[in-house]
């Protein structure tokens, strides 16, 4: 089968930016926010996955797997903020 | 703040979760950007997946909401399980000739990913409930 190099179809483009911790007394209730939006963003990338395999789409699972990969790297980045941010903490605390 | 570990912990589960979903969508592409078949079967069985998986995201939400973690998260495990009896069924299928080699190999390579991914939900679930945060 033969596959067009481009077609119109595009992923579920989500909001990739995490909230930030500085803005929120409560550190657990904003930690947790982020953690339910990076699971949902998970689940949106899985399902569109599974949907562009059924439909053998190569040009959608390679957009996709940027957004996978961006995806990636934002949780990479959460975590580096995260522990910079309670290591200022306990500095500030000493 | 409490346990430091914990929370540190949730976040490594995290990179572990993203890093297989990562896995899943290169193997996909790489799959289909080679022109390989997947079998009818096998996308039937992807899909079925993927409907069993938003039940253990929606009770992992409303965990989350309620701020209310047990220690098991029971759902995501019986999933796991399943996933080793999609596997043997998928084995069997080749056998009996519905499947190729090829698109088994991709099938399985795909669900040993989704198990990844539910170990480490499991794992964040867990180490919600370590922390105990209550509203």
């Amino acid at each position: 089968m033969i596959k067009p190099l481009f077609t119109k179809k595009k992923t579920v483009k989500l909001d990739d930016e995490m909230d930030k911790l500085d803005d929120a007394d409560d550190m657990p209730k904003v930690f947790l926010k982020n953690i339910t939006k990076s699971l949902k963003q998970g689940q949106k990338h899985f399902s569109s996955n599974i949907e562009c395999l059924a439909k053998e789409d190569v040009y959608v699972a390679r957009t996709l797997h940027e957004d996978i990969s961006s995806f990636k790297e934002n949780t990479y980045k959460f975590k580096k903020e995260f522990i910079s941010k309670i290591s200022d903490s306990s500095n500030k605390n000493m | 703040m409490k346990s430091l570990s914990s929370y540190v912990g949730i976040l490594n589960s995290l990179k572990g979760y993203s890093k297989s979903l990562k896995s899943i969508s290169e193997t996909t592409t790489e799959y289909i950007d080679n022109n390989h078949e997947i079998s009818a079967l096998e996308v039937k069985s992807f899909k079925k997946l993927d409907t069993q998986l938003a039940a253990i995201y929606d009770e992992m939400f409303t965990k989350i909401k309620k701020r209310d973690f047990d220690k098991k998260f029971e759902n995501a495990d019986k999933l796991r399980l399943k996933l080793q009896k999609y596997i043997q069924q998928d084995m069997e299928r080749v056998q009996a000739g519905k499947v190729s080699v090829q698109s088994s190999v991709f099938y399985i390579s795909l669900l040993n990913e989704v198990k990844h991914l539910l170990l480490e939900i499991n794992a964040i679930q867990r180490r919600c409930w370590e922390l105990d945060l209550k509203k």
